[in-house]
């Protein structure tokens, strides 16, 4: 389909739509004035009262109309928001304990039930409230964690530099990130992942050595793992007979598409980022032909540049990344008339989104003792406990698809599985999971 | 019917008709255009594809670029009126003390210039044209610019009307004849209807009360000059002589005579006013549009997925409440409470302001502002988010507005320079000035009939 064609889809639909929502209001309009019951109601009133009434009512119930489903589910959402958030985040908890179990069976100190590559430690992250070889966790460590988010948490989502990590169980780009920074890399965040700061207090708070766990727990099942896998893929590829290198049949053509990118490539809108940049006229994979294109052949360039200019200003959250969090945190602020305090910054975002995210902490610790109530309470008569899913209320119609179901616990992918098991045979060991 | 719903979808629809229509002039300007056609064989595939995208691009900004753009035009031109407007305040104020001496008769001037006290509001009205002023000095904008940057001043957010000419006497010497007995102005202004006098001198009072107000820029120079406050300290004896001659002139009686019958007229008053019985019969039961109940009356008879929506409608914004943090928000509360207690003690005059640091629509529209301004904004400190979003907004806007302060003062010296009258500065002065006349000359023929009937020469030597 086409951009045309679309457009003429969005239209006809459009059309449609509102051709409903005003038969909608006619008839309902006829049936104030005619339908008994209503006129019943209305009877003890003036007539001009009735009119201004009808009026009003057509208003409101056309914004009901269009509002209203969303509307009805963000209040959902409004009133379990912090408790799902403050559920998920007792599995912070659990995630560290996972972690540390990680970096005792690379290290080759214990072994877990049904573990036999680092991979299946993803699968227990997704799952991570029916991990069958994690202890419950304790009072004093759900104590631990609120005293965390009460004194030190910078991962309280709301802070744009801050956000919470995804990759608990992401041993080896935690390393990587943390062998760049300690090998002098110039950029090291361009390398792996943050190590989570609930990580971090944890480890100061049980003492944990310097350089814990990289420098402390060396990676002897991860190494293996990797040896058997380019054992087993060295032989495949001597197997496979030399391809004649392909001649092409017609030579790529040599000029550039005209949607390249052009300039540096924006993944995220950063607060150090030029505040200006989504004005930018050269900027993106596209906005430079389009100038280029304009300022050549176009009889009004600079009134379009002005146009453009002024409707990115005006729409700026459409644009940045950045100021549409900016909203976000102005909805959070504005849902309590608490006074919230903020601090004194060069750039009013930055002072807002932290002033968000010091309200976000505090409606999460305001939330952890009741979903804390109903974790210990499940614990204590043998149910498991619930999944945590952030967005249960909200997104109840299109939950995600979840590639880790329950079915899957005790399984490894097959290429892990041929992989390895043949790089033991090559390697002269046993066929079978003892490395 | 008042006004119809919106319809978002046909919002929506014309929007889309719009784009297409663009979509296809702007196809229809370059498709067959040669010099395109070269320029595109610059890229793979002789640029298939482009134009369309580029129509699409386009199209966009042609249909929703022009109202963020008049609109941001508009607020330029604001700025620069309120700039104006800001730079001319430095001569209302001189003028503002010469109408003081001149009541007191500390001074005369000229009569072609000034024979009533209605005169100053006219002069006011034209302060560019002003005779008898001294000119705008560079110091005299330094200082300015010192109140307009400090948080003394409080009038430079655009929801906030900034008073008119700044010649209204008898309301500034209200306003600091309140003050000194100790009653904060504000609080006459923001109960301006709770119980006024019954009839026209209700009204009267009403209005009184509602515009009561000092310019800030006034008090900062009060305070810089120290005492004495010449609205105070000097008696209005031209008003008040202008006053008794006026009405001896409209009423044709001597007004200190028809004094005395002025209690008459309230007794009057009291009589017309309606008698309230006991057995009255309860008043007729009213259909309100906004009224939360009776909307859900009407929506009980419609589809049943409607009430869900309207009680989401209603619904205030959840608290979540836990025992630790109850002790806290008790705290709060007591904070707040004291906060309105304490509204008009400072007997400041400008609570107003206060308030509205907090409010949470001002707000979320300073935050709005900001978000349109591609500038790093710095932010103050602040025990309430709400204040130093407001503040960092405001701020940003004194500061653009004393950019544009020394810019129209320079301009300002080089017509002064070349001899050049200044132009108007309020843009709407010919309709006021004709009010202005009108009601000057009733008030001028009414002072000299009522000199002609007190035994006075027929003028307006007293």
């Amino acid at each position: 389909m086409t951009d045309a064609e679309r457009l003429q889809q969005a239209l006809a639909q459009a059309e449609q739509a509102s051709q409903q929502f005003q038969e909608q209001l006619r008839a309902t309009e006829a049936r104030l004035r005619t339908d008994p019951r209503c006129r019943a109601f209305f009877a003890p009133y003036p007539p001009e009262q009735q009119e201004a009434f009808i009026a009003h009512y057509l208003q409101r119930k056309a914004h009901y109309l269009t509002k209203g489903p969303n509307l009805l589910k963000y209040r959902l959402h409004q009133a379990i928001e912090y408790q799902e958030d403050a559920y998920e985040r007792l599995f912070d908890i659990q995630q560290k304990k996972l972690f540390d179990l990680q970096v005792q069976w690379r290290a080759r100190e214990i072994d877990l039930p049904g573990i036999r590559v680092h991979q299946q430690f993803n699968h227990w992250e997704n799952n991570i409230h029916r991990c069958p070889f994690l202890p419950p966790i304790t009072p004093q460590e759900y104590a631990l964690y609120r005293e965390y988010l009460a004194t030190a948490a910078q991962d309280v989502g709301h802070d744009i530099e801050h956000g919470r990590s995804a990759d608990w169980q992401g041993y080896e780009h935690l390393r990587d990130r943390w062998q760049a920074i300690h090998s002098g890399h110039p950029n090291p965040e361009q390398e792996g992942e943050d190590y989570p700061d609930w990580y971090a207090y944890v480890d100061r708070h049980l003492q944990r050595p310097a350089g814990y766990p990289f420098a402390t727990h060396p990676d002897l099942r991860g190494e293996r793992q990797k040896y058997y896998l380019k054992l087993a893929r060295e032989e495949k590829q001597a197997q496979r007979a030399p391809n004649p290198p392909e001649l092409p049949l017609t030579p790529p053509d040599p000029r550039p598409a005209y949607d390249a990118i052009l300039a540096k490539d924006h993944q995220y809108d950063r607060l150090n980022d030029d505040p200006d940049h989504y004005l930018s006229d050269e900027d993106g994979p596209y906005d430079g032909r389009f100038t280029e294109f304009t300022r050549r052949f176009h009889p009004a360039a600079d009134h379009i540049f002005a146009l453009r200019r002024a409707m990115r200003r005006q729409y700026s959250t459409h644009y940045n990344a950045i100021h549409e969090r900016i909203e976000q945190s102005i909805a959070l602020l504005t849902d309590t008339d608490d006074r919230i305090p903020i601090e004194a910054h060069p750039d009013w975002r930055a002072a807002v989104t932290a002033a968000a995210a010091h309200q976000h902490r505090r409606l999460l610790l305001k939330a952890l003792p009741t979903v804390w109530a109903d974790y210990e309470f499940r614990i204590a008569t043998g149910l498991q406990p619930a999944e945590p899913d952030q967005y249960r209320a909200y997104h109840d119609d299109d939950r995600a698809y979840n590639p880790h179901p329950p079915e899957k616990d005790e399984t490894i992918a097959p290429y892990l599985e041929k992989g390895i098991l043949r790089g033991r045979e090559l390697a002269g060991e046993p066929r079978d999971w003892d490395f | 019917m008042a006004t119809e719903p919106e319809d978002p979808h046909a919002r929506t629809a014309d929007r889309n008709r719009r784009l297409l229509t663009q979509r296809e002039a702007i196809l229809a300007q370059f498709a067959d255009d040669p010099a395109v056609q070269e320029w595109l064989r610059q890229f793979r595939d002789d640029g298939k594809g482009f134009l369309d995208k580029y129509a699409d691009n386009l199209a966009e900004v042609l249909v929703d670029g022009p109202w963020p753009y008049e609109h941001q035009q508009q607020k330029v031109a604001a700025l620069r009126q309120e700039a104006i407007e800001r730079l001319w305040e430095i001569q209302q104020r001189k003028l503002l003390l010469l109408q003081c001496r001149w009541r007191a008769n500390e001074l005369r001037l000229p009569t072609e210039f000034v024979e009533l006290t209605d005169d100053f509001e006219s002069w006011g009205q034209r302060i560019h044209e002003c005779p008898y002023l001294d000119p705008i000095t560079p110091a005299e904008v330094e200082d300015y610019l010192s109140y307009l940057l400090s948080d003394f001043c409080r009038d430079a957010n655009s929801n906030l009307d900034r008073s008119g000419s700044g010649q209204d006497y008898e309301r500034y010497k209200h306003w600091h004849l309140l003050r000194a007995e100790g009653i904060n102005p504000a609080r006459v202004r923001d109960g301006a209807f709770d119980s006024p006098p019954p009839g026209m001198r209700g009204l009267i009072s009403i209005f009184d009360a509602m515009f009561l107000d000092y310019p800030r820029y006034y008090r900062w120079c009060d305070d810089r000059d120290g005492p004495p406050n010449l609205l105070l300290l000097l008696p209005d004896t031209r008003g008040e002589q202008e006053l008794y001659f006026m009405c001896y002139g409209r009423d044709g009686k001597d007004p200190h005579e028809a004094a005395t019958n002025e209690d008459d007229e309230e007794e009057e008053f009291a009589d017309a006013r309606p008698v309230e019985t006991p057995d009255a019969p309860p008043a007729p039961p009213t259909l309100e549009p906004g009224n939360a109940a009776q909307l859900e009356a009407l929506l009980r008879l419609e589809a049943p997925e409607l009430l869900p929506y309207h009680r989401a409608y209603l619904q205030p914004p959840v608290e979540l409440t836990a025992e630790e943090e109850q002790d806290d928000d008790d705290e709060n509360d007591d904070e707040d409470d004291e906060d309105d207690a304490d509204i008009y003690d400072d007997a400041d005059g400008d609570e107003a302001a206060d308030r509205w640091l907090h409010d949470p629509e001002a707000a979320r529209e300073a935050a709005d502002e900001l978000l349109t301004i591609p500038e790093r904004i710095p932010i103050r400190a602040a025990a309430d988010w709400r204040e130093g979003v407001i503040r960092a907004w405001v701020d940003w806007r004194k500061r653009q507005l004393a950019a544009l302060i020394r810019e129209e003062f320079a301009a300002y010296q080089t017509r002064a320079r070349a001899g050049q009258p200044h132009p108007p500065v309020y843009g709407n002065e010919a309709n006021t000035l004709d009010t202005i006349d009108e009601v000057r000359q009733d008030r001028h023929n009414w002072i000299l009939d009522g000199r002609e009937l007190a035994g006075f020469p027929r003028d307006l030597n007293f």
